[in-house]
Formats: C-alpha cells, sequence, structure tokens
C-alpha cells in the first residue's frame, strides 16, 4: 500500500499536466497513460474513493459518449458492419478520442481533489498570503452547502409535524419555495453579520502573516515537482520553438 | 476615554430612535447599557464599535462616538482589531470556520497581523488555559459542543487583548452554565468592559455603572427618596425584582435622560438607606 | 480612484458573506431541484444573486468557486464549463447596472438573453469534449438533432438554446423575486443597492 500523502504543489503540477497531455497525446497512449494511473490509486491508501468514483461519474459518461457516437453519425462515409450491426467507422474515431481524454483528464481532476482536501488547500493559500476572505469563501462555501440543506430538511420536518399537505409535487414545490426565500434572507443577515463581527477580529490586515505550521513539501514532493516541472517545460519549449 | 457626543440616531423615515445621548466611559470602567428594547441597546453596541454603518447602513447618525478624541469610524482597521473587540449575542459567528482546530482558530486573530510566532504561542496557550479549554487544543471547531464553541469565540476574540470589550445581549444564547463561565471569564478580564443585556445575573455581577436608554422624557431624580419611589413603582426603567434593586443601589446607578444632555449620579447605598430613615 | 481604492471600497465584508452564500446557493440548488423534481439546473442562482447585490467581480469570484468546488463534489466536467459561468456573471452584472432587476418581465427577459448567450458559450465546449452528452437527461434532444442530420456542434447548440434560456430565465425570475422582497436594511449593506430599488419606493 502506497502511502504518500502529496503536498499541494506537486498535486496541481501534476494535474496541470494531465491536462496538457489530454489534449496533446493520442488516443492509445491517453488509454495508457490512464491506466497506469488507475493501477497506481489502487495501490494508494486512498485509492479506493478515487476509483469508486471514477466507476460512478466517468463510466457511464463514456459508455453513452461511445454508443451515441458510433451509432448516430451523421457526415460519416464508411460504415462497418459487425454481426449485422452497422457501426461508423469515424463515430469510433471521435468516441475513442473523447473516451480517452475524459478518462485521462477526469483521473486527474478526481485524483486532485481526493489527494488534497479543500482544508489542505485552503490553508496553503493562506500561508501564501491569499487575502484571507478567498480562503474562508472556499471553505465555508462547502459548510455553508451543508447548514443549508439541513435547515431546509429540518423545515420540511417541521411542516410535516404541523400537518401541511406534502404528498404531490406541485404542493411540495409551493411550500420549499414559500420557506425558501425567508431562509435565503435569514442566511444572508447571518453571514453577513459573522462577516462584520470577523472584520473586527483582523480579516482585513494587509500585513504580512505569520504561519504557526507552514505546510513544507517533504522530500518525495520536491523531487516529484521538479520532475513534472521538468516534463511541462520541455513540453511547453518544444511546442515553442516548432 | 471613550465619549458619546450628542449621539442622535435616526431610521430611514427620519423617526428618531435615541436624540442626543451624552456619555463618558472611562478606562478599566465595567459598565452595563440596560434598556427596556435589546434592539436600543444592540443599535449602541454597534455604535460603539463603529460598525453602525455596517449593519444599519439606512440609519442618519449625528454626533459621534470618540475614542480618546477620534471618532470611532476614523479609526484605522488594524488599531480598531487592537482596541475594540464586540462580541455579537451569537457568540458562534465569531468563528472563522477557517482552521480546522481550536489553536489555529484561536492563534487567527494574531497571525493576521503578523505577531511573532513563539508570542502567538505564549498567547494562545495562557488563553487557552485561563478558559480552561487546552484539552480541546487540537480538536475541529465544528465538532465541539455549543458552549465550548462559545469559549472557543471568546478566546478568539479576547486572545488579542483588546481595551474594550463590548458584549451585545451575551446571555440571549446561553444557559446558566454558559453564563457562569462567562462571568468567572470577565472578572478576571483587564480593560473596559460595556455588556449590554437585560439578564440581572450578568451586569449585577459585573457591572460598577450603568447606562440606561429611555426614549421618552425621564422624571428627573432629585433625591434618593424619589429614586426608591420610582424604582418600586417601576415606572421607568426596568422589571427587576427587590433584590436586585438592591444589588443595584449597591453600586452608583448612572442614569441618564436622553432628552438633556448632562447626567446625574445618584448616591451609594448608604446614603440611600439614610434618607429612607 | 486606482483599481484597489475601487476593490477596497466595493468588495467590504458582507460582500465576501454574501460570496460564500452565492456559493452555497450555487452547490445547494442542485440538491433543491432534486428533490423537488424540477427539470432545470439552476446552478447559477448564486452567482446571479451575487452579481446583482454585489457586481462583476465578486459575481465571477463565486462563478469560479463554484465550479472548483463542484468538480470536486459531484462531476469533474463542471470544471470545464467555467466560461460559461464567467458569461453569466459578466452580464448579469452588466444588466443590472442597466436596471434589469427592477420589474419582472425585465428580468425573465434579461435571463433569456443571458441564457442565450450561455448556451452560445457552452456550445462548443460540450461538443468538443463530451460530444453534446452530460447524461442530465436533455441528451435526448442531441440525440433527436444529430439523427435529423446535423452537425455535432449545431445539435449541441440547438440543445442549448432549447433548454438554457428556460432555465435562465426562471434564474433572473427567482433572483427578482428574491431581491425585490429583501428588507430593505439588508440590501443595504450590498453595494448594488442602487441598481436594485428606484429612488421614491421603499
Amino acid at each position: 500500500m502506497i502511502r504518500y500523502l502529496p503536498h499541494p504543489v506537486p498535486v496541481f503540477l501534476f494535474l496541470v499536466l494531465i491536462i496538457i497531455s489530454g489534449f496533446t497525446l493520442s488516443i492509445v497512449v491517453r488509454f495508457i497513460v490512464s491506466v497506469i494511473l488507475l493501477l497506481f490509486f489502487t495501490f494508494h491508501i486512498h485509492g479506493k474513493k478515487i476509483l469508486r468514483t471514477i466507476l460512478r461519474i466517468v463510466i457511464p459518461l463514456c459508455i453513452a459518449i461511445g454508443l451515441f457516437m458510433t451509432f448516430i453519425y451523421p457526415e460519416t462515409e464508411q460504415w462497418l458492419t459487425i454481426a449485422g450491426i452497422r457501426l461508423s467507422q469515424d463515430g469510433l474515431t471521435a468516441a475513442g478520442e473523447m473516451t480517452s481524454r475524459i478518462l485521462l483528464l477526469f483521473t486527474g481532476i478526481i485524483a486532485f481533489f481526493n489527494l488534497i482536501t479543500i482544508q489542505r488547500l485552503g490553508s496553503y493559500l493562506y500561508q501564501n498570503n491569499l487575502p484571507v476572505w478567498l480562503v474562508f469563501i472556499l471553505i465555508n462555501g462547502l459548510k455553508f452547502v451543508d447548514r443549508f440543506k439541513h435547515k431546509l430538511s429540518e423545515i420540511h420536518f417541521y411542516q410535516r409535524l404541523r400537518g401541511m399537505p406534502l404528498e404531490n409535487i406541485w404542493q411540495r414545490w409551493k411550500a420549499t419555495v414559500k420557506i425558501l426565500i425567508p431562509l435565503l434572507y435569514f442566511m444572508i443577515e447571518e453571514s453577513s453579520n459573522r462577516a462584520i463581527a470577523l472584520e473586527m477580529r483582523g480579516f482585513t490586515a494587509t500585513t504580512r502573516r505569520t504561519t504557526l505550521k507552514p505546510d513544507r513539501q517533504s522530500a518525495i514532493d520536491r523531487i516529484i515537482t521538479v520532475l513534472i516541472s521538468g516534463i511541462i517545460l520541455f513540453i511547453l519549449l518544444r511546442s515553442i520553438l516548432s | 476615554m471613550i465619549r458619546a457626543v450628542n449621539l442622535t440616531l435616526k431610521d430611514e423615515s427620519d423617526k428618531p430612535v435615541v436624540s442626543n445621548l451624552s456619555f463618558e466611559i472611562f478606562k478599566k470602567d465595567r459598565i452595563a447599557i440596560l434598556g427596556r428594547n435589546s434592539e436600543l441597546s444592540t443599535l449602541l453596541c454597534h455604535a460603539l464599535a463603529g460598525i453602525l454603518h455596517r449593519t444599519h447602513p439606512s440609519y442618519s447618525v449625528s454626533g459621534s462616538i470618540l475614542y480618546a478624541g477620534q471618532p470611532v469610524e476614523e479609526i484605522d482597521s488594524h488599531e480598531r482589531t487592537n482596541k475594540i473587540a464586540y462580541v455579537p449575542p451569537f457568540a458562534d459567528l465569531l468563528i472563522s470556520g477557517v482552521k480546522d482546530t481550536v489553536f489555529g482558530e484561536v492563534a487567527l486573530s494574531l497571525e493576521l497581523t503578523g505577531i511573532e510566532r513563539d508570542l502567538i504561542y505564549e498567547r494562545v496557550n495562557r488563553i487557552l488555559q485561563r478558559f480552561a479549554i487546552e484539552k480541546l487544543s487540537n480538536r475541529d471547531p465544528d465538532e465541539l459542543s455549543g458552549g465550548e464553541r462559545h469559549k472557543v469565540a471568546l478566546a478568539a476574540m479576547i486572545v488579542r487583548a483588546p481595551d474594550v470589550l463590548i458584549l451585545d445581549n451575551p446571555s440571549m444564547f446561553l444557559d446558566t452554565a454558559g453564563v457562569n463561565d462567562l462571568l468567572s471569564i470577565l472578572r478576571v478580564y483587564d480593560g473596559t468592559i460595556i455588556i449590554a443585556d437585560p439578564n440581572p445575573y450578568i451586569w449585577a455581577a459585573v457591572a460598577g455603572r450603568f447606562i440606561t436608554i429611555e426614549k421618552s422624557g425621564i422624571v428627573p431624580y432629585d433625591s434618593p427618596a424619589a429614586l426608591i419611589r420610582a424604582l418600586e413603582k417601576d415606572a421607568v426603567h426596568f422589571d427587576v425584582p427587590s433584590w436586585h434593586e438592591l444589588l443595584l443601589m449597591l453600586r452608583q446607578p448612572l442614569i441618564i435622560d436622553t432628552e438633556v444632555t448632562s447626567f446625574r449620579s445618584l448616591f451609594s447605598l448608604r446614603t440611600i438607606i439614610r434618607a429612607m430613615q | 480612484m486606482n483599481i484597489s481604492d475601487y476593490l477596497r471600497r466595493n468588495i467590504t465584508p458582507p460582500v465576501f458573506s454574501l460570496m460564500t452564500v452565492g456559493v452555497a446557493i450555487n452547490l445547494g440548488m442542485g440538491q433543491v431541484v432534486a428533490l423537488l423534481k424540477i427539470p432545470l439546473y439552476l446552478d447559477s442562482l448564486g452567482t446571479v444573486i451575487v452579481a446583482a447585490m454585489c457586481g462583476i467581480i465578486p459575481a465571477i469570484i463565486t462563478g469560479i468557486i463554484s465550479n472548483l468546488l463542484a468538480s470536486a463534489v459531484f462531476s469533474p466536467a463542471m470544471m470545464f464549463f467555467i466560461p460559461t459561468m464567467l458569461v453569466i456573471a459578466l452580464l448579469a452584472g452588466i444588466l443590472t447596472r442597466k436596471g434589469f432587476f427592477l420589474s419582472w418581465w425585465k428580468a425573465v427577459l434579461g435571463g433569456v438573453f443571458v441564457g442565450v448567450c450561455a448556451a452560445i458559450v457552452s456550445a462548443p465546449i460540450s461538443a468538443y469534449l463530451f460530444g453534446g452528452i452530460t447524461l442530465a437527461g436533455t441528451d435526448f434532444l442531441v440525440l433527436y438533432f444529430r439523427a435529423t442530420g446535423q452537425e455535432l456542434l449545431q445539435a449541441v447548440l440547438y440543445q442549448g438554446l432549447a433548454s438554457d434560456p428556460i432555465d435562465k430565465g426562471i434564474t433572473f425570475l427567482l433572483a427578482f423575486v428574491i431581491l425585490s422582497k429583501m428588507p430593505r436594511n439588508l440590501l443595504m449593506r450590498f453595494p448594488g443597492y442602487h441598481y436594485l430599488r428606484q429612488r421614491n419606493t421603499v
């Protein structure tokens, strides 16, 4: 089991590399790279979650695209016939392009967000002097969604307790809209009160920040950073010079 | 140190909410703002903290609140973090949620203003000890109970050692245990405390002087007997049972008539009791 | 007045808090819509509200952060539609300044227009990367258009023009309702107040 938990910087560079490769490599190479990555994640400690997300999101999308492109492709000239079913050659190629690209890109993005949590990303940005407010929005945006959903289901519960009719969609819709707007006002007011109180704690300060526990790269992190930066520079130079 | 000079607040329909209020708060004063209406006391707290233009932007303000001669809106925001601390009724609002440990949360204000690392460690540890929450130091603030979160919020505010602490209706969201914890923290706090709270348990234990705000005219008190009569009739200020009246008289009540720009202070318990006999 | 002063004066603490709520609304509306089984997205309601109340730059930041978090939580596809979100934020901000949030029909009109623009911007992205398939329920339209002989880009564009204006029109209408009923004191905390209320109404 690989237990390596990367620092935000190498993972970010890795994502950049993946995005570049997703748009430049050929179909077969993309598939090969994706398979290598998937194998790597099978043996990684966080890999199960990554693989599960890929299974849930990427595979259905790729299958749908593959079917769609292969069978409905009007401008094709060549048709293959396999077991009596007519397939489009161009469609297959286009499907292969898109599917391989999506597989590579999505694997990279899903890996990125699973290897570094939003909390760690936020604290790394914070220690690099990004305005506190942006870090605040990043981390609290997600937390607010949870509270929003929670409040909404709580209100539904109390409404049902009161005996409000919530059977069909129309009634549910009316009930939710009626409570959505006051809920929004409450959330806006409470969060602006919070912001005003936080301003008194120094959130608008422009002085240099001290960080108690800076998030530094480990040795492996540095090696990977140098490697990937090297590859990216090489690709950029090659495309500029050609 | 803090002076309100002819403070008049008018709401959006130009109706005066507070007119011509003037008072003075000294250094290391412990003052309670009592009012029948918590809206008014919240307004005054916001005005004292200098955030009235943010929370009530439609109100027009004339007159000013001066901190050592400087109007509160003109205080540089960096300086203001060091001078004034405002604690909203729901203290949870002070927790930023940006850090995932209590230690980090409390240290956040100090980090943002560039204080040195060793000093931060020392001050945060000291305040966590004082609030008796060192064992929570590494926990995620979201997972704490309400009372613990409240203590963390207060710690985060007080770690900056502000000169003035303004507490806006602190007992609104606290149970009795929370109130007791709050009082034990306030007793050892070194600086000016301004509390706006109708709850007698709080101000009776902490405050030494009182500001009461009324919109309508108040019968001025020329003699202690008149005051006691008024208090007994409960015609004017607040509904308190009689043992709280005694507590009140143990300090020196400072009653401000908002229609008049001067203020009168009244008499100590001894004088009052002597007058009653 | 240079840009730093402008930012500091207009991006006040209430604006930051509204951006957070905007991100939460953008991410949360997906759940609400699923709960109520409405065949729409409504995932830019937060951006539109922030654009109306705070201006273009806060709305852009809200949109970008929402798309980043959505690609972390929902599907990585969202990351590639950041240009669409930028266009929505920009246009919503401009329309507010022209007073489109002062009456409901203007708001709906503005929404439909923004929907058309959003469809135009997102069609190339969707066609090139995903072949028009998003597994969101509107894919059958693309299939239909393809089966009748349209090119892929055209098919995706027509699908977008069929669904996006309705979605954004309803989004703008909802935003209008929310903004028009907001208590004045709350609305005044934000810089966009001037464009949202007429002078003589309270």
